[in-house]
């Protein structure tokens, strides 16, 4: 499987995301000559533990997620950061889940928009909005290089790509920048060749990063 | 969905219902090896207390684990009258993670058992699948190498096959036609329904045993 880096934007301190900002990435995705191919969608979808008693509901884990890729929709991940875990099951595990009432999804994330050939390289680009909404949370992009498999192999060329990218979109002052963080796929039992669970991973960090920038927006805020 | 019975027979006449049973489906028989846990949640997690199955199968190459949750069996006359328990059930195979996944979700293992026999796979009105196990306790947590039956002499047959909503009913039918071909070596009935052996057993086995299931029971 080809290996894929995930980025979010991440919005210079006083300013947020907007779909300004959107547009003019994907904007920047053509004029490097991107070749649009279609849409996308991915999926993250937030557990929270049914306690009985509201003082035992911080026992159980708080950042327990679901994933859907669009790459793979007969598939689900579940994914929890804090203590390193990744499963992969069938889409099926979502009723599973549901019959056992320990845990409900109430709030969910729609990763979408865009996907482009550039060479060897395929480029999505996506907004981030909770389901049901369409308020703009967040805009993330998916780097994948077709060729290479191994996560170690790749690092360079990665690298070298990611920075033609930085510097294209630059040109375009735009309030922030995209933000490449690697997990610790070791810590979660990943190998160095790249999978699906590799994604659902980069995904769940993502999501913790931009929650995190947005809870210290507001509280800088308030 | 699914439908289900169950029935025991002793193991010295295992060899005679595999006979049948190959005779029956027209498949062979495949080994069965399956580690199975049963979790439950703990105290305080859920409204209700809930109960998962982690499925270890430890034939294939490398171990395949499927988490199975079984639901309430249908109720009412109508279910009443039928002979087959009908249920839900819903099945994912998982990654080798999973039981570490559960443990971290906040589910104990509550009990642990390994099924070794045969199982037959075919289709006969309805998918259906037909096991035939000893159900075996670990002296060890986990400890698969190290297990012994829980009832020494006796196996567990159990006849499943997938149903939904709309075909529920034919499955039934297939699943209660088949079982009567079963008869004389062993009684199917609901799980939670306890029956004994069969008397004519011995003498049904003993009949395929000797011409290999050739002469009709």
């Amino acid at each position: 499987m080809p290996i894929k880096w995930i980025l979010h934007w991440q919005p210079n301190p006083g300013t947020t995301v907007n779909s300004q900002i959107l547009s003019e990435v994907s904007q920047c995705a053509e004029s490097i000559n991107g070749v649009k191919e279609g849409r996308w969608k991915s999926t993250l979808s937030f557990y929270k533990a049914m306690a009985r008693e509201q003082t035992i509901a911080n026992d159980f884990p708080r950042d327990f997620v679901g994933i859907s890729l669009a790459e793979q929709p007969n598939k689900y991940f579940l994914v929890i950061r804090g203590q390193r875990l990744v499963v992969e099951a069938e889409s099926s595990i979502q009723m599973i889940m549901e019959k056992l009432q320990s845990y409900k999804t109430r709030v969910a994330l729609n990763f979408e928009g865009n996907q482009y050939q550039l060479g060897d390289f395929q480029l999505r680009v996506g907004k981030v909005v909770p389901m049901h909404s369409e308020s703009l949370r967040g805009i993330v992009m998916e780097m994948e290089y077709l060729p290479i498999s191994s996560w170690e192999k790749s690092h360079q060329i990665m690298g070298e790509f990611f920075d033609l990218w930085q510097e294209s979109l630059s040109k375009r002052s735009l309030p922030g920048h995209f933000v490449h963080i690697e997990p610790n796929f070791a810590e979660y039992g990943l190998a160095d060749q790249y999978s699906l669970q590799h994604t659902a991973v980069q995904y769940a960090s993502i999501t913790a990063q931009m929650i995190a920038t947005s809870q210290s927006v507001q509280a800088t805020r308030n | 969905m699914e439908c289900v019975v169950q029935g025991i027979i002793e193991t010295k006449h295992v060899e005679a219902l595999e006979i049948l049973l190959q005779g029956l489906s027209g498949v062979h028989r495949e080994s069965l090896r399956i580690h199975e846990l049963c979790l439950k949640s703990v105290p305080n997690l859920g409204l209700v207390s809930s109960e998962v199955r982690l499925l270890c199968d430890l034939e294939q190459p490398e171990p395949a684990w499927t988490v199975r949750h079984i639901g309430g069996a249908m109720r009412g006359a109508g279910a009443e009258q039928i002979s087959v328990l009908v249920r839900t059930m819903a099945e994912s195979k998982v990654s080798k993670n999973a039981l570490r996944l559960f443990y971290a979700l906040g589910y104990k293992l509550d009990h642990e058992l390994l099924r070794v026999g045969s199982a037959f796979h075919f289709q006969r009105g309805a998918q259906i699948t037909v096991t035939v196990s000893s159900i075996n306790k670990m002296l060890k947590l986990h400890a698969t190498d190290d297990a012994v039956p829980v009832t020494p002499g006796i196996q567990l047959v159990e006849v499943t096959a997938p149903a939904s909503s709309e075909n529920y009913t034919e499955v039934v039918a297939a699943v209660s036609s088949f079982c009567e071909y079963l008869a004389p070596l062993l009684h199917l009935s609901k799980p939670g329904v306890s029956t004994g052996v069969v008397p004519t057993a011995a003498a049904a086995a003993a009949s395929l045993m000797s011409d290999g299931g050739g002469t009709a029971l």
